[in-house]
């Protein structure tokens, strides 16, 4: 616990360095929502309609922004940080502490998450309420997404570890960092609602874990209509923790090869 | 004139280097273009799925509406070949104090800066784009005379003007702020206004996207002129892009002498 | 600079190539009295601005030919004076001629003849050969090929670079890395070149080579040099004129000989003892270094009488050697610095 309150407190004085990036995200991420309200005003104008694929005007422009609200609870830096470490040889520097690094990073990330609520979440929902208040958004609605978004960014921070220690056969940390966006982005949707992909790329995408990191997270904060009967969030619960046990093992089993390599290797 | 023909060597030189640098390490390249590709896929992609799955957009049809986006990645790709690596040119000499350097050379800073953003990954977009593009034409029979392709290609160069105008108007920003925060993506979101046919627009909209902001000279006139619809607002556009391009000179020059006069 | 003067200049055997006229620069500084963010808010609003004097008032002129140091400690106004000779920044007061234009104004045409060396920043590609960079230099300045040839064989063998030149930057040493720094500097054959602590982090034989190309450069090819530096060996083997910026204004503008006869009535005696000193018995001496088998002491030959001096520490003090100097060329400057 003392460990964790530390590696907190570095987390929030680093943010307090940054706070004119902080800043700008406050004012950046508005412009996006306006962008979108005019642009899905229009299409929706034009097509007279108050619905497309289940998605409201107010919804749809939520969209995007949602990602950030979603983020607030599951982004981590983890895939980045190890990847560094293994090109870097800094790896056997964690090896050689005297905690699990699995717990160490996880600490951290959820430092960062905590923070975040209070630098992206609160003021974010402010602002993009004053701009385009959220009528989706009910009481109940939030207390449902609250254990969605909790068991994705476990989800998440599982699938960044393993793909932080595919540097190890990779040796090269940006192509992964780039592999970790073009996953979350395009097989997460978190660009384009999934409702718009075909159907066929859907059902693949069903198997792969990346629509419970960000898809499902975004339908329960938005409200959607598909996610309000109480078994579906059973299910999507269910299939969270399933990932969680299936991405668990996975992590055994490539941490185990990963340091014994990386110990013969010699660093 | 003699100024910008040197300048123009200088960006042949450049982008020379700018491959050679990229060669050296060459499985990332591939891995970045790829990336690159699919990233700069998923506006037109969107809109393509939208389209499909409503009623489309106002005095668009399906094809049509394929045809702006093979317009569209040729743009995008174009514009991410020629500026690609702009952006991350100017922040990191404004990070590292080193704007100095370019005032050691003996010309323009900003015209050293437009000709240093050479990027080799959006070769992908471009040619997509171009297949597109191709394949829309022959679809829809589209009678395309030398009139119409000298047309396109003047519209596409002045669509790369305003993006070389929105380019200087972010170097003003960071010589100004110093600190960036995250104003490339404010840039990227008010270009996402150009990536849509005006015609969507309301009007008010309709008027500054032609006019004081003329994003309909990116995608938007190109494809007008290859189906075949001219009409004299294209001329307003034009002009609008050049004034644009003059206007964000003049702020950039402004900006540079108070960084001049202030000192780093 | 008026159509009279330049004429006169021109017509002189040595003529000036820099001419700096009561020159003054003052910043605007926004200050923020702490750190918080409230305060950082506060101040967006309703910025504490003040004004500080860089360069308070600068009179100085460098002979075509010379090799001139511009020394003085940090944040003394010597970049600044730098930036504005060569074209970077605004002065806001004041007359500067170099190369017969005004910096600031006719910066694109005064830049194509001088070259800058920054020994903290590079203008080479990382992952490309520094021939590349040459290339790219040699168009920018539309060097022609004889000469950009030329230039460029003859500097590669001067600095022994030639094969180093063809590998890719981040191979090279830094030793390496500054010669080639040179060249891309130089290839334009520019009559002024400014050296920005060109041997900052270099080892002994590094320094040796690059000042030995300075020197050999300004003989045999008159190129005159602009040197900012806080190794004093760089002013010593390079310079013979010096000029010293403190707090903005031009404390010293002279030789080195003169310098040396700044403090020149003052002596260093060195002591080397046969046993074991209390640091008790030397107190009164006032020694500016002391351990119990060696003492260094300073004295004003102006107030004390040397020979006097020294026969009294022969006789107090158990001495097995003595040593008396000039005062180092290092101290004179520590002094002015200090004044």
């Amino acid at each position: 616990m003392g460990k964790f309150i530390e590696s907190m407190k570095v987390s929030f004085k680093q943010l307090f360095v940054y706070r004119w990036t902080f800043a700008m995200s406050v004012l950046t991420q508005p412009i996006l929502l306006i962008v979108n309200l005019i642009l899905f005003t229009s299409i929706y104008t034009y097509n007279n309609t108050t619905e497309i694929k289940g998605y409201t005007l107010e919804q749809i422009a939520w969209y995007s922004i949602s990602l950030n609200i979603v983020n607030a609870f599951i982004w981590n830096n983890v895939a980045h940080d190890i990847s560094r470490d293994i090109v870097s040889g800094d790896f056997a520097m964690h090896l050689l502490r005297p905690y699990p690094f699995f717990r160490f990073r996880l600490a951290e990330s959820v430092a960062s998450r905590i923070i975040a609520q209070f630098m992206d979440f609160l003021p974010g929902m402010v602002i993009y309420s004053l701009i385009l208040f959220p009528h989706f958004l009910t009481p109940l609605s939030f207390i449902k997404y609250v254990p969605i978004a909790l068991l994705a960014s476990m989800v998440n921070y599982l699938f960044s570890f393993i793909l932080g220690l595919t540097a190890m056969s990779l040796k090269n940390n940006t192509s992964i960092i780039w592999l970790n966006d073009l996953f979350i982005y395009i097989a997460g949707g978190a660009i384009i609602p999934m409702e718009f992909y075909p159907d066929w790329l859907n059902r693949i995408l069903d198997f792969l874990p990346f629509k419970y990191i960000i898809y499902w997270p975004i339908q329960f904060f938005l409200n959607k209509e598909t996610i309000r009967p109480p078994e579906m969030m059973l299910r999507i619960v269910l299939l969270e923790l399933l990932w969680i046990v299936v991405l668990y093992i996975i992590y055994k089993i490539m941490w185990k090869t990963v340091t014994k390599k990386f110990c013969s290797a010699g660093g | 004139m003699k100024k910008i023909l040197r300048l123009f060597g200088l960006f042949i030189l450049n982008s020379k280097l700018n491959i050679a640098k990229q060669m050296e390490y060459r499985f990332n390249f591939i891995l970045t273009s790829i990336i690159a590709l699919v990233f700069s896929s998923i506006s037109p992609l969107l809109q393509y799925l939208i389209f499909t799955q409503t009623k489309g957009f106002p005095g668009w049809d399906l094809d049509q509406i394929i045809l702006f986006q093979g317009v569209l990645l040729i743009v995008l790709g174009l514009q991410s070949l020629l500026f690609g690596e702009l952006q991350w040119f100017i922040s990191h000499l404004i990070w590292r104090g080193e704007l100095d350097r370019l005032l050691l050379k003996p010309y323009p800073p900003i015209g050293i800066i437009l000709v240093s953003g050479f990027s080799l990954n959006s070769t992908g977009s471009i040619l997509a784009g171009i297949a597109i593009t191709v394949y829309s034409v022959v679809k829809m029979q589209l009678g395309i005379g030398f009139f119409q392709i000298a047309l396109f290609l003047v519209y596409i160069a002045v669509g790369l003007i305003l993006s070389m105008s929105l380019n200087v108007l972010f170097s003003c920003m960071v010589i100004v702020l110093v600190r960036l925060g995250r104003m490339d993506e404010i840039f990227g979101f008010l270009s996402r206004f150009g990536e849509y046919p005006i015609d969507i627009y309301s009007n008010a909209l309709r008027f500054i996207f032609t006019t004081f902001v003329p994003f309909a000279v990116w995608a938007y006139i190109p494809s007008k002129v290859l189906l075949g619809v001219l009409d004299v607002s294209m001329i307003y556009s034009l002009v609008c892009t050049v004034l644009f391009f003059l206007g964000s000179l003049k702020l950039w020059n402004i900006c540079l002498k108070k960084y001049s006069s202030a000192g780093g | 600079m008026n159509e009279e003067t330049s004429t006169n200049m021109r017509d002189n055997e040595t003529e000036n190539i820099i001419t700096v006229k009561d020159l003054k620069k003052t910043f605007k500084i926004h200050q923020r009295d702490k750190s918080g963010l409230l305060s950082s808010i506060k101040s967006l609003f309703a910025p504490n601005t003040i004004y500080i004097d860089a360069v308070k008032d600068i009179n100085l002129t460098v002979k075509k030919g010379e090799i001139r140091g511009l020394i003085g400690p940090n944040g003394a106004g010597k970049s600044t004076t730098i930036k504005i000779l060569s074209g970077i920044l605004y002065p806001s007061e004041g007359i500067v001629d170099v190369l017969g234009y005004t910096p600031w104004t006719q910066r694109e045409d005064l830049v194509k003849r001088i070259g800058v060396v920054l020994g903290q920043k590079s203008q080479l590609w990382w992952d490309l050969p520094p021939v590349d960079a040459f290339a790219l230099n040699k168009k920018m300045y539309e060097i022609p090929d004889q000469l950009y040839k030329d230039n460029l064989e003859y500097f590669s063998k001067v600095l022994k670079i030639e094969d180093v030149i063809k590998k890719p930057v981040r191979q090279l040493s830094l030793g390496e890395r500054m010669k080639c720094e040179f060249v891309a500097a130089m290839l334009h054959h520019p009559p002024l070149v400014f050296l920005d602590e060109p041997t900052i982090g270099l080892d002994m034989i590094s320094k040796e080579a690059i000042r030995t190309f300075v020197k050999d450069v300004n003989r045999t090819k008159g190129i005159t040099f602009i040197v900012t530096t806080h190794d004093m060996g760089d002013i010593e083997d390079l310079c013979r004129n010096v000029s010293i910026i403190n707090k903005g204004t031009l404390v010293y503008d002279g030789s080195i000989e003169k310098l040396h006869t700044y403090f020149a009535d003052r002596k260093v005696i060195e002591l080397k003892f046969s046993k074991e000193v209390r640091e008790e018995e030397i107190k009164d001496l006032d020694a500016a270094l002391f351990d119990p088998f060696t003492a260094k002491v300073v004295i004003d030959a102006t107030k004390t009488d040397v020979k006097a001096e020294i026969a009294r520490l022969l006789e107090i003090l158990p001495v097995r050697d003595i040593n008396i100097n000039g005062i180092s060329i290092e101290e004179v400057i520590k002094q002015i610095y200090e004044q």
